[in-house]
């Protein structure tokens, strides 16, 4: 008896061993945190927290001077919102620490020169552990073989040139969230053929994503609409001055809808140049749904009927999008200086693959770059509208697409009874719109 | 009126609109250029203000009007300051034929100072100013619809080159101008204020600025790259007209308006090459730009 109670504290000892060598099997962290979980309330992306310490470094890699500035400042505040979130439950638990992320932004200017400089910045000065963006399809390319070059993750979730993640310019380190021009082509001629519209002038912007855009929706037409009659066909210079002569150009082809993948400013010019010469020509494309540009619309018939095709809309109906849509609502419905009070499209699609990001490095448990890879790859994730799954092939995200006409008057609109999308979106399953692996992947 | 008739007739008022709105913004610079030897590069930059005070006094009060007759006011008085505070000063130091690289540098400077300033005052979010309710709709004629607010555009410049040029031509103030810029000196000696003169043709040179900045506001979202949107175009202008020639500035504007418009109707592809084709062009043949001198 007296040798068995001796044996106790050593027994005691040995189960606990054992407790604690099955609790480092499991690979989820301790703590984790949970998308909209913090105060939204307070978050104000100018007026972001720099955490100090051992950080999570995140460079954010967009244009915030020239003609795209704006699209950097609303990636800066699409993730500043889910930094806020995270940061405000504590941050990431990696490498057995808990880390806050830090952004460190760096302005491209839309100029592939600028690009490289500023990511050589982030890489090498203020070693960031990985880098997100970016506007410009051109621009990404250089993010692409930045990534290659120092071996680091590039999140790319808003360039959509089909060829970004081709057998050329593929390479493991980059991984993209969005859509691109083929799956975004394919989801809206899907939608036409079962509409009865069938001619379309393609109106898109002269660089490689109109360029593959163009392509792309010429090949989906085919497809999906093969009574569908391409009445024209133009590359505009980007930031162009003037829509004008291109609308005359458009009417007298009689198309009656126009597809564009243009984005602002170019998006918005397009459309107030509609509205100007009392057009109600509808277009349809990513970039067409903007409440700051659609509630300036003084033609009630301008806007009306553009068709938007997106990843995210705030139209679908989930659980999870309904939650998000009125944590967004409730921030902005009442904020003069934000027009966009739901999270329309690209808002609400980046902020979920920021989400997704995040929780990725949360299950790698590092920041080694080779387990974030594996851990990525393959990967399914939830995100607002639905499953998110990272395919291992190219990187290339499957999801769901949603197409919405717009309508008026819509409750998601600023006003509530404004030019905005129709009641529910239309989901178009990622198997109809997903392209096998491009060949000759390595 | 036949289809293809309407469209030629409505590309060629396109390319007379978008031409008018070129010759406000380069007739600013090629007037300061031409008068007083000055390569303001922030001449775009104070069109681009002129659209944002615009939308800012529009925001206030609501009145296009009040807005078109108060923005270029304001840009014409930066326009004074930067003259008197800054250019004058530069002048003073007598630094011989480099007086117009540091010019050009000032120049430079107060542009790079504008668009930040404008990011920081009003973000880089795109804004709308509204057309005017009087100005909205489109005008019937020949069985052809045309907005309106363009017409109002090639009226405005018109009438902005008829006043132009009365007052350079016609005017006493006029010949005192001209008279300042054939020779300071000498003119400087029958006593006429120099320095004043050119603060004024300084000063109208901006306020033209602020006029097309107005004007375009509500052709074009306005935006921080707005700036680098006109310029390229305004100093093709002022470079093919001739270095301070307002009458070549006109005649180009109006070619490049209509080179666009039917470049994009009939050759959308190469649109951008005819430009610029054009350009090369006419710098070969006459370096000093069509109606420029060759000094």
């Amino acid at each position: 008896m007296k040798s068995i109670r001796a044996l106790f504290p050593s027994i005691m000892y040995l189960c606990l061993l054992c407790l604690y060598i099955i609790s480092g099997l499991d690979t989820e962290p301790a703590i984790a945190f949970t998308p909209l979980k913090a105060d939204f309330s307070t978050y104000d992306p100018n007026k972001q927290e720099i955490p100090g310490g051992d950080t999570i470094k995140v460079g954010l890699l967009e244009p915030f001077s020239g003609q795209s500035a704006a699209a950097g400042e609303i990636s800066n505040w699409l993730l500043g919102w889910v930094v806020h979130d995270i940061n405000s439950q504590g941050g990431i638990m990696v490498d057995g620490k808990m880390k806050k992320i830090q952004v460190i932004k760096a302005d491209t200017a839309t100029q592939p020169v600028v690009a490289k400089r500023a990511l050589q910045r982030l890489i090498l000065k203020d070693k960031v552990d990985l880098f997100v963006g970016t506007a410009g399809s051109h621009i990404a390319i250089i993010g692409n073989q930045m990534a290659e070059k120092y071996q680091k993750i590039f999140m790319n979730y808003s360039a959509y040139s089909v060829h970004l993640m081709n057998a050329q310019n593929f390479n493991r380190y980059t991984f993209r969230t969005c859509s691109n021009t083929d799956i975004n082509a394919k989801a809206l001629a899907y939608y036409f053929s079962k509409t009865s519209i069938r001619k379309f002038y393609i109106l898109c912007q002269d660089y490689s994503y109109g360029q593959d855009f163009g392509a792309s929706i010429k090949k989906a037409l085919e497809e999906f609409v093969p009574d569908a009659e391409i009445v024209g066909e133009v590359y505009h210079p980007l930031w162009l001055k003037d829509f004008a002569p291109y609308l005359s150009k458009i009417k007298a082809s009689g198309a009656e809808m126009i597809i564009s993948s243009d984005w602002p400013p170019d998006s918005w010019n397009l459309m107030l140049a509609i509205d100007q010469m009392g057009m109600s020509i509808p277009v349809s494309g990513q970039f067409f749904d903007d409440p700051r540009m659609s509630q300036n619309l003084k033609n009630k018939k301008a806007g009306l009927g553009n068709t938007v095709v997106n990843f995210h809309l705030c139209n679908v109906e989930t659980e999870l999008n309904s939650r998000f849509n009125k944590i967004f609502h409730d921030r902005y419905k009442d904020n003069e200086k934000v027009q966009i009070s739901w999270p329309s499209g690209v808002v609400g699609g980046v902020i979920g693959h920021f989400y997704w990001l995040f929780d990725v490095i949360q299950r790698a448990g590092t920041m080694n770059t080779e387990k974030i890879i594996t851990t990525w790859e393959g990967d399914t994730y939830e995100s607002f509208t639905g499953k998110l799954t990272m395919r291992k092939c190219d990187h290339q995200a499957v999801m769901d697409m949603f197409v919405s006409p717009l309508v008026s008057p819509s409750k998601w609109s600023k006003t509530g009874d404004g030019l905005g999308y129709q009641d529910h979106g239309i989901r178009i399953p990622s198997d109809i719109v997903i392209s096998p692996c491009p060949e000759g992947l390595k | 009126m036949d289809a293809i008739a309407v469209m030629l007739i409505t590309q060629g008022i396109h390319g007379l609109a978008y031409g008018m709105l070129l010759f406000l913004v380069a007739s600013g610079f090629t007037l300061i250029f031409g008068m007083m030897g000055i390569l303001n590069i922030a001449h775009a930059s104070f069109f681009m203000l002129a659209a944002y005070v615009a939308f800012q006094i529009m925001q206030w009060s609501g009145s296009f009007w009040l807005a078109l007759l108060l923005a270029p006011i304001a840009i014409a008085g930066l326009g004074i300051l930067m003259e008197r505070l800054m250019l004058r000063r530069i002048r003073k130091f007598k630094l011989g034929k480099a007086v117009v690289l540091f010019e050009l540098m000032l120049t430079v400077g107060i542009m790079v100072c504008i668009e930040e300033a404008v990011k920081n005052l009003w973000g880089t979010d795109p804004e709308i100013v509204n057309v005017p309710e009087l100005l909205r709709g489109l005008i019937h004629f020949f069985g052809m619809t045309y907005p309106v607010y363009r017409i109002f555009i090639i009226g405005l410049s018109c009438s902005i080159l008829l006043l132009l040029g009365m007052i350079l031509f016609k005017t006493r103030l006029g010949n005192v101008v001209r008279a300042a810029v054939q020779d300071a000196d000498m003119a400087g000696a029958l006593g006429i204020n120099v320095p004043l003169v050119f603060t004024l043709v300084f000063g109208l040179g901006t306020w033209l600025a602020g006029v097309a900045g107005v004007a375009a506001a509500p052709m074009l979202t306005v935006f921080p790259g707005l700036a680098n949107q006109m310029m390229l175009d305004s100093f093709i202008v002022v470079a093919l007209g001739g270095f301070g020639s307002l009458f070549g500035a006109f005649v180009i504007s109006m070619l490049l308006g209509e080179l666009t418009a039917f470049g994009i109707q009939f050759f959308p592809g190469y649109s951008t090459i005819i430009l610029f084709g054009f350009m090369a062009l006419v710098l070969t043949i006459r370096p000093s730009g069509l109606f420029g001198e060759k000094e």
